[in-house]
């Protein structure tokens, strides 16, 4: 059985959007979705556009800022840029993400095997 | 802190809400932008790359919306929006909005300003500690009335109970002040030693009374004085402290000055003297002996409850003491027991039925106020179903439909309330201005917070309700039929159904609140129309205070008559004559007689009437009739066989069928010392203490000043040829120049005081009219908008009507019938309405009965003369439908 593509799960876009911005450095809002589309080969059904009030959301927790910035085709544009609150709420989540999938993935393989 | 940072940022969004739609913008095109140039890169044509961009990123508006939603605060920004949209709504229908928005004005001023009087003179607390455990001790008679307390009782109780905390007993009287610039009369308030830490008023200056000034008979002559007598007579003098007052030619010692505010239980008192000093201001008395004296029911009696004492256990406790109190004084305390109240409710008794019942009036005033608003919104919910049903069909929630009807509501009583708000404002002034009850001195009236909270409270819950009705009968509509516009008949139906509901209710509240005005008027115009027994016309009393010391023998009684006699002679006076009642403000004391050959009259062997002690030429200048024998003569005096008059019902009472004059009686039992006294004359019956006095139910002693024990105060009673008001200055003065030593007070005409007695029928009569008419008028606003609506309901039924032949006058029946039942079961409804209103009244009513069935009907058919007019103009309406026009419209 094919994997189904699946719907975000809620709470995972901030975790996926974060990392992101870990990794390549400040980027605009096309970059982000670039990059998510990539990472999981289009395995993730996402609206682009949702991801808009995500990073709004993100902004006014203090975890990531937006600044102006010129793209690479050389237009104005919005650039993220992770803090250092964000940093640390990065953290957080992926430690619980961790947590949460291991526990997830012993429960499911002693499942598997009874 | 994270949700203030939230907030902080939200609200950064809110204002600056513009700027950010235009980076928005550009971010979401560029991200687009680049998605379509992908796709081109991807060699799709520039349309199927647009599209396919579009499809990836998803609905641009949806995600504007979200986007918005968490940038700023969206509660707000509906807010704002439903409060712009229900303004421009209101604007837009100025006649629906002026007559909502007057309408619970009304309801709601009338109601805060009535409210505000009930709380600040019923539901504040006495200005006296723990007002909550304060009660009053009274005798109680056989009859089940109450009397004042005999002193001995009062110590026996004092010394038996073990269920109060502190009790104390006091009396009050006038007593005349001199030695200061000018004699006045003042209060005064023969008080125990414990008054004072029972009501926990400390002295302002000095102390209070001690034990020992209770404790020893004519030892201590001290006295108190009030913080307004201190400034008014002693400006302000901090060394008051052993200075001399003079009372009633009687020097005492000020010992202290009590606070500000305070004048007493009895609420009027400036001056307390020691109980024990009672015979120096009243030598006169001396002899009844009143602190050792069973019979001398004279003393107020008040008490605190230990904390964990119920009214009840009081009760229980001193019924056992007064049983065995009966059992050691059988003669003098036969048939008297205790009555424990509360002493809240003894100071609010007189105040709490007329302002209850006005408190209810401006409810039903409140009730029909809010039943018109709810019809009104009703009536134009049947407008707006179709603008309801095109908004859900376009994606609205039921919901945010709800809400803004709601914000509607909101802004419709908020206006109301303000309104009301600013109307109660202006009329509590005027409402305490019309209120003849002089309330308790350390009443205020304001509008205060509670009342505005309950007022805002009101406001609410009319707003809740009114949005109930709109959306309850929307909730069900099918969009699609009322787009139709056929849903009419199930939306309409339920509309129709609740108008009549409201038809009927306002019908029954109004001809409640008519029922109430009207036997109040009714009650007042028997009370004005009603006979004395005297001729109240040019007619002028005066009150004066007789000095004792002065006078010697039968001086003292002389004195008054002496001064009628005087007066009778100065130009513009026809006769004068003395008196020592008040009329219309004391009139005399009840006095136990016995009446010779007469078996007992009561189980206590004697029986008490009213008793007032009169000069000569009295019935001659009151204008009373004489009706047998002859009025006293100055040879009644001490020196002269003892005599006595009685009044017509008097005579009817005990020599029913015989000839009074010769009869005899004494005070007390027919067994008691005193002499015999000889009838010699009978007078017309006459009201004296209230304009709702039944002469026939209280007979007189009459017995002559000349032969008096005791002269104290009296009146002197001057008919004048000319005006009576223009000569109370010149009688004034004349007074003075006769004795300047004599203070002379309470000056007035028989007219001022016989208005006065009727004010407190006038003005609820006049206020309880004014809620009524107010009630009339807007129920039939109300109906008439119920049967508007209702009419245009039926349009096309009354078109279909006409083309099959129904002439304009049937369509007349119809309407106007179906409005005349409505008003009978209103009236219906009324009726028992107005029997509860009306037995919460009876104190207020004068021979009127609670039911009066011409009144009834008379008002009945005023209202539904009305009803049917509310429903005429409808009516016609509905006959000047064109047929044609009616049915198109189907």
């Amino acid at each position: 059985m094919a994997p189904p593509r699946g719907k975000v799960l809620p709470g995972t876009l901030d975790l996926i959007v974060l990392k992101t911005l870990d990794v390549l450095g400040p980027l605009h809002g096309y970059g982000i979705a670039v990059r998510i589309q990539q990472v999981s080969e289009d395995l993730l059904k996402l609206n682009q556009g949702t991801l808009y009030p995500a990073l709004l959301r993100l902004e006014q927790r203090g975890w990531i800022s937006s600044k102006f910035g010129v793209s690479e085709n050389n237009r104005k544009a919005k650039f993220y840029s992770l803090t250092r609150a964000g940093r640390k709420q990065l953290a957080a989540e992926a430690a619980s993400w961790e947590r949460m999938s291991a526990l997830m993935t012993r429960l499911l393989d002693g499942v598997e095997r009874a | 802190m994270s949700w203030l940072r939230i907030l902080v940022a939200r609200l950064r969004g809110f204002f600056h809400a513009q700027r950010s739609d235009e980076e928005l913008e550009g971010e979401l095109q560029a991200h687009l932008e680049a998605l379509t140039q992908k796709n081109i890169a991807r060699s799709m044509s520039p349309e199927e790359a647009r599209y396919a961009a579009r499809r990836e990123f998803g609905g641009l508006e949806q995600i504007k919306e979200k986007y918005r939603d968490q940038r700023g605060l969206p509660f707000l920004e509906t807010l704002l929006q439903d409060v712009r949209y229900g303004l421009r709504l209101l604007g837009k229908n100025p006649g629906f909005t002026s007559v909502a928005v007057l309408t619970l004005a009304l309801g709601i001023g009338a109601n805060t300003a009535i409210f505000s009087v009930v709380k600040a003179v019923l539901l504040r607390p006495l200005p006296f500690k723990d007002p909550a455990r304060l009660v009053r001790v009274n005798e109680s008679v056989a009859n089940g009335g109450r009397s004042p307390v005999a002193y001995p009782n009062y110590v026996d109780w004092r010394a038996q109970n073990d269920v109060f905390e502190e009790i104390a007993a006091y009396g009050d009287c006038e007593m005349i002040l001199s030695g200061t610039d000018k004699a006045e009369r003042v209060y005064c308030e023969q008080a125990t030693d414990t008054y004072f830490p029972l009501l926990g008023v400390p002295a302002e200056i000095g102390r209070t009374f001690t034990p020992e000034e209770n404790a020893t008979p004519m030892k201590y002559a001290v006295a108190l004085i009030g913080h307004g007598l201190w400034q008014r007579c002693f400006a302000s003098d901090p060394a008051i402290t052993g200075k001399t007052v003079r009372l009633n030619d009687f020097d005492y010692t000020i010992v202290g000055v009590l606070p500000k505010g305070f004048l007493g239980y009895s609420d009027s008192a400036e001056v307390w003297i020691p109980m024990m000093m009672r015979d120096a201001a009243w030598p006169q008395t001396a002899q009844f002996d009143y602190l050792h004296n069973r019979d001398i029911h004279f003393h107020k009696v008040l008490a605190r409850l230990k904390p964990d004492v119920t009214l009840a256990a009081a009760q229980a406790e001193m019924n056992t003491i007064a049983a065995r109190l009966a059992k050691a004084y059988p003669k003098k305390n036969r048939e008297r027991g205790v009555q424990v109240i509360s002493a809240t409710g003894d100071y609010v008794k007189s105040f709490r039925a007329p302002l209850l019942v006005l408190f209810g009036a401006v409810c039903f005033v409140l009730l029909i106020a809010c039943a018109n608003v709810a019809n009104l919104v009703l009536t134009r919910s049947a407008v707006r179903d179709r603008e309801l049903a095109i908004r859900l069909a376009l994606g609205a929630g039921r919901n945010r439909l709800l809400r803004q009807f709601l914000t509607e509501s909101l802004l419709l009583t908020a206006a109301g309330a303000a309104a009301g708000i600013a109307l109660a404002y202006w009329s509590l002034g005027f409402l305490v201005s019309v209120l003849p009850v002089s309330f308790p001195s350390f009443t205020r009236v304001r509008l205060d917070s509670g009342v505005l909270v309950f007022t805002c409270f009101l406001a609410a819950a009319t707003a809740v309700l009114l949005t109930l009705f709109p959306v309850l009968s929307s909730a069900h509509t099918n969009v699609n039929e009322s787009l139709k516009e056929a849903a009419k008949s199930t939306a309409g139906l339920r509309g129709r159904r609740m108008g009549r509901a409201l038809v009927v209710s306002e019908v029954a509240l109004t001809l409640a609140l008519m029922i109430g005005a009207g036997l109040l008027l009714k009650s007042l115009s028997h009370l004005l129309a009603d006979n004395p027994g005297f001729r109240p016309d040019h007619l002028v009393t005066l009150r004066f205070y007789v000095p004792d010391r002065k006078y010697e023998g039968d001086g003292r009684n002389r004195f008054g008559p002496n001064l009628a006699e005087r007066i009778a002679k100065y130009p513009g006076v026809e006769s004068a004559a003395s008196t020592f009642i008040d009329p219309f403000v004391w009139g005399g004391f009840q006095r136990w007689f016995a009446v010779e050959g007469h078996g007992p009259i009561s189980n206590a062997e004697s029986d008490s009437v009213y008793y007032q002690e009169i000069g000569p030429n009295y019935f001659r200048t009151m204008g009373i009739p004489v009706l047998e024998g002859r009025d006293f003569s100055m040879r009644d005096s001490l020196q002269a066989s003892r005599v006595v008059m009685v009044s017509e019902s008097f005579a009817r009472r005990y020599w029913p069928g015989q000839d009074p004059v010769g009869k005899r009686v004494k005070y007390g039992a027919a067994d008691s010392p005193e002499p015999w006294m000889e009838v010699i004359g009978v007078g017309g019956n006459i009201k004296y203490n209230s304009l709702r006095q039944d002469p026939e139910a209280e007979p007189v002693l009459y017995g002559p000043l000349l032969q008096s024990e005791v002269i104290i105060n009296m009146s002197l009673i001057v008919r004048t040829r000319t005006s009576s008001e223009a000569m109370l200055g010149p009688l004034r003065e004349e007074m003075q120049r006769i004795d300047p030593a004599i203070p002379v007070y309470n000056v007035a005409t028989f007219s001022q005081r016989m208005h006065e007695d009727s004010a407190e029928t006038r003005s609820y009569g006049a206020l309880l009219g004014l809620f009524a008419a107010l009630a009339l008028v807007l129920a039939a606003v109300g109906i008439y908008g119920v049967m508007s609506y209702s009419v245009t309901q039926r349009i096309h039924e009354m078109g279909i009507r006409l083309t099959f032949g129904a002439r304009p006058g049937d369509l007349h029946r119809l309407v106007i019938g179906e409005g005349v039942r409505l008003a009978l079961l209103g009236v219906a409804a009324g009726a028992l309405a107005s029997f509860l209103v009306t037995r919460a009244m009876t104190s207020l009513l004068y021979e009127v009965k609670p039911f009066e069935p011409a009144l009834f009907l008379g008002l009945a058919a005023v209202l539904t003369g009305v009803v049917v007019l509310a429903c005429y103009l409808p009516a016609r309406r509905a006959t000047r439908v064109d047929p044609m026009v009616a049915l198109r419209y189907e």
